[in-house]
């Protein structure tokens, strides 16, 4: 069941642990409709032209200031995404989403018909708390600029039917604050994706 | 030309054609300087510093106009005409307790500015001078500091800073108008110890900074400081960017 205005803000007001958190919420505008919009953190990690091979999921952590920079804007400042760009940024907010609930995030269309494209992990658990990466990338011809505080994607809230291992339960988990690279290379089927792999001339 | 001027003249050109990419208050502050100086500070300009560190200098010296910082390895200061240059301890940059430290040492500097540091930071600024490393020239404030908070801070769980101040002992100094200890602080401090971004009501951004440091501080050194600090930068990232946003007549309740 999708939560409405209502209840997403009973929810705000729970005790801390129960507390569905979006912060800092500048308007209670943000909250409407059934969902909540976030905006443009100041952080971001841009993706650059390698130098020195291809990204290789089973190694990336090794190499990866090779092609990528992390970029942190101050407030004000704004930021060019040209064609074909790719940049990892984060929410300006930070969440808590209680044990029973998840949320969905949908970027706005309204970025989408200039070419801007926001994807994310789509899903957020259960007791997810952090800020959201967020993947930009500029799929038109022409540059656009990102402007720290715009609202870039919006967030639609579920209940959950039944209660299961969530991001709660793990003790004092907390989420990231700003964006975050890839985890892939942390995958544990590298193991066996390794021993299936044939031997190559850069290995 | 002996080869010791040359090369002086060699060293002060190379440091002004680096610095042609800054600011013009910037380039005129570096020219001022002696250039084995300006070198110093230039390198340390060069850097885009922490953010952490830019957005709590900025909230300490909000007030001030004509000055500048960057990452050094400890806080020293230069003054020009054009601008004061202030460095602070880069290892120290992501704490925002420590880096706050940047207003009691503007202060220490120059001699004038201890009321605006006693007003901003409030209860925090032992704390904040405690975890930045400064003590000279803290005499005029942190025996006063003792009188009015030792008690209040060593419940709050900084005992540390506590007994550092009373080392300072209890000198006849002027009594400076404290703000009281902020409420808010003990409810910040609950937050971070949960693990969120320290907030108000319905996700409205913290209005009070230095009750944060002051949460901040209660949670003392270590790997939860680290987890912790990072949580109160988003919150004072997020006072920063309400706080412009209500500024530009924007209300809360839009």
């Amino acid at each position: 069941m999708v939560l409405g205005e209502q209840e997403l803000w009973e929810r705000m007001d729970r005790r801390l642990e129960e507390r569905l958190l979006v912060t800092p919420l500048l308007s209670a505008k943000q909250v409407s409709g059934g969902s909540v919009d976030v905006r443009l953190g100041t952080e971001f990690i841009v993706l650059k032209r390698s130098t020195r091979g291809p990204i290789n999921p089973m190694t990336m952590s090794e190499d990866a200031a090779d092609y990528q920079e992390r970029v942190v804007l101050d407030v004000g400042e704004r930021m060019v995404l040209h064609p074909n760009q790719l940049v990892l940024g984060a929410t300006l907010e930070f969440l808590q989403i209680p044990a029973d609930l998840t949320a969905y995030v949908i970027g706005r269309s309204s970025w989408g018909r200039l070419g801007l494209i926001v994807a994310t992990a789509i899903m957020v658990q259960p007791g997810y708390r952090g800020s959201l990466t967020l993947e930009l990338a500029n799929l038109g011809d022409t540059p656009i600029y990102l402007y720290p505080g715009t609202r870039i994607a919006q967030l639609v809230f579920h209940t959950v039917s039944s209660l299961t291992a969530s991001y709660a339960e793990q003790g004092k988990y907390s989420g990231p604050v700003g964006p975050e690279f890839s985890k892939l290379a942390q995958d544990p089927d590298w193991k066996n994706i390794r021993g299936l792999a044939l031997p190559s001339d850069d290995e | 030309m002996d080869y010791a001027r040359w090369r002086e003249e060699m060293y002060r050109t190379w440091v002004l054609e680096r610095s042609r990419a800054m600011a013009p208050a910037v380039r005129a502050a570096l020219a001022e300087l002696p250039t084995a100086e300006a070198a110093q500070w230039l390198t340390a300009l060069e850097s885009p510093g922490q953010p952490a560190a830019n957005l709590i200098a900025g909230w300490c010296l909000k007030p001030l106009v004509g000055w500048r910082c960057a990452a050094g390895l400890d806080w020293k200061w230069a003054k020009t005409s054009s601008l004061v240059l202030l460095a602070y301890p880069g290892p120290l940059s992501w704490d925002p307790v420590a880096m706050a430290a940047i207003l009691p040492f503007w202060a220490m500097q120059t001699g004038a500015g201890w009321s605006s540091a006693v007003a901003r930071l409030g209860p925090a600024l032992a704390p904040v001078a405690y975890y930045g490393g400064i003590r000279e020239g803290l005499e005029p404030v942190v025996g006063d500091w003792f009188r009015q908070f030792g008690r209040l801070a060593a419940r709050a769980g900084l005992e540390a800073v506590v007994e550092w101040a009373e080392s300072f002992g209890l000198p006849n100094t002027t009594k400076w108008d404290w703000p009281p200890w902020p409420e808010a602080a003990g409810r910040y401090r609950s937050q971070l110890e949960f693990g969120v971004v320290p907030h108000g009501s319905r996700g409205a951004s913290v209005n009070d900074v230095s009750a944060l440091l002051l949460a901040l501080a209660g949670i003392g050194a270590g790997v939860e400081r680290e987890a912790a600090a990072q949580l109160a930068q988003k919150a004072v990232l997020g006072w920063v960017v309400a706080q412009r946003w209500l500024a530009m007549g924007n209300k809360e309740d839009e």
